[in-house]
């Protein structure tokens, strides 16, 4: 975890996010670009809101999936790959 | 050139073209654009063809396309996506010729759900005419096109079949993704909404209009109807697969 350090993760402008059954199309309207979100992912991206932390984001996603745990190392590999897809930053 | 559909959609243009032949060359005007030079009948006629289709696709400039082929159920529109050479207009055909109701193979328009098929004839592979033995005697006297790629390719549509030809918009009900499967036995699978919207946006023109929102409309419009992929092999199994899904 690295919530002291980074600030919070917020989503790019310019996304159109759209929620299916089983997942999330995001059209990135500046690289003219679609990604595929499973839905976990397309939760996170949905979270990201500047004003939550990593370790925050991992109390929700448990919450909302119904974990035990928080899942940090799950919740930072997906920002990870959410920040090389220029999701967010 | 014409087809025969019937429309239930108000004619929104009145377009005047020409093709005059002057000093040993054919001069195609009128449609909004400039006058094309062509030496020869058949390019003549390509190049008139594409004046119109241009044409006729202009008040549809806010419509994203899709290449797909299209037909009505008792519940709305269905689309059979797929990649060139997967089975579409041989499908659709097939389908046509067992009593559904179908439109188009090329083309079809959405905006805000609704969507509509741009109406062309079926243009049938010479491959094709084999698996379809309904057409008969119909493919020999059909008009054709040809080329040094695909050979002579027949086309049918669906009053030639003795079948109603109406082009009008309506709801996407379901889209059926094929997945060549040709030397093997049919089967119909539910396809996941995600890699529907995938598949579809492969096949995919955005609005000529380029305005926002296309992706919401087709994701939208995928979400709520029924999602399939046939693994097509034979044109008999998988069109009463067709028939348990869609009705």
């Amino acid at each position: 975890m690295s919530d002291t350090a980074a600030p919070p993760p917020v989503r790019a402008e310019g996304l159109d996010i759209n929620v299916l059954d089983d997942g999330f199309v995001v059209y990135q309207t500046s690289h003219d670009r679609v990604h595929y979100l499973n839905p976990t992912a397309g939760l996170l991206l949905e979270l990201c809101n500047g004003t939550l932390g990593e370790a925050e984001l991992a109390v929700r996603v448990a919450q909302a999936w119904n974990l035990p745990e928080p899942p940090y190392e799950e919740v930072a590999a997906g920002l990870h790959d959410l920040r090389t897809q220029e999701l967010i930053r | 050139m014409v087809q025969h559909a019937d429309h239930d959609i108000p004619l929104v243009e009145r377009v005047d073209m020409s093709v005059l032949w002057e000093d040993g060359e054919y001069r195609i005007g009128g449609g909004g654009a400039g006058v094309d030079t062509e030496f020869n009948l058949g390019t003549a006629v390509d190049t008139l063809i594409a004046r119109m289709h241009h044409a006729a696709l202009r008040p549809f400039a806010t419509h994203t396309r899709i290449h797909a082929a299209s037909g009505i159920g008792p519940d709305g529109m269905v689309l059979l996506v797929g990649d060139k050479r997967s089975g579409k207009t041989t499908l659709a055909a097939h389908l046509l010729l067992q009593g559904f109701e179908m439109l188009g193979d090329e083309l079809v328009l959405l905006r805000g759900g609704q969507a509509v098929t741009f109406p062309r004839r079926f243009y049938l592979r010479p491959a094709a005419l084999d698996l379809l033995p309904g057409l008969g005697s119909l493919a020999g006297g059909a008009p054709s096109a040809e080329n040094d790629r695909e050979g002579r390719m027949v086309a049918v549509d669906p009053p030639m079949l003795g079948r109603p030809w109406r082009i009008r918009p309506a709801p996407i009900a379901a889209v059926v993704f094929i997945e060549p499967n040709h030397t093997g036995t049919s089967r119909i699978a539910t396809c996941p909404k995600l890699e529907m919207v995938r598949q579809v946006l492969a096949q995919c023109s955005p609005p000529a209009s380029a305005g926002a929102g296309w992706v919401s409309d087709l994701c939208r419009t995928i979400n709520r109807c029924t999602t399939v992929t046939a693994h097509l092999g034979d044109l008999p199994t998988a069109t009463e697969a067709l028939r348990r899904f869609l009705g």
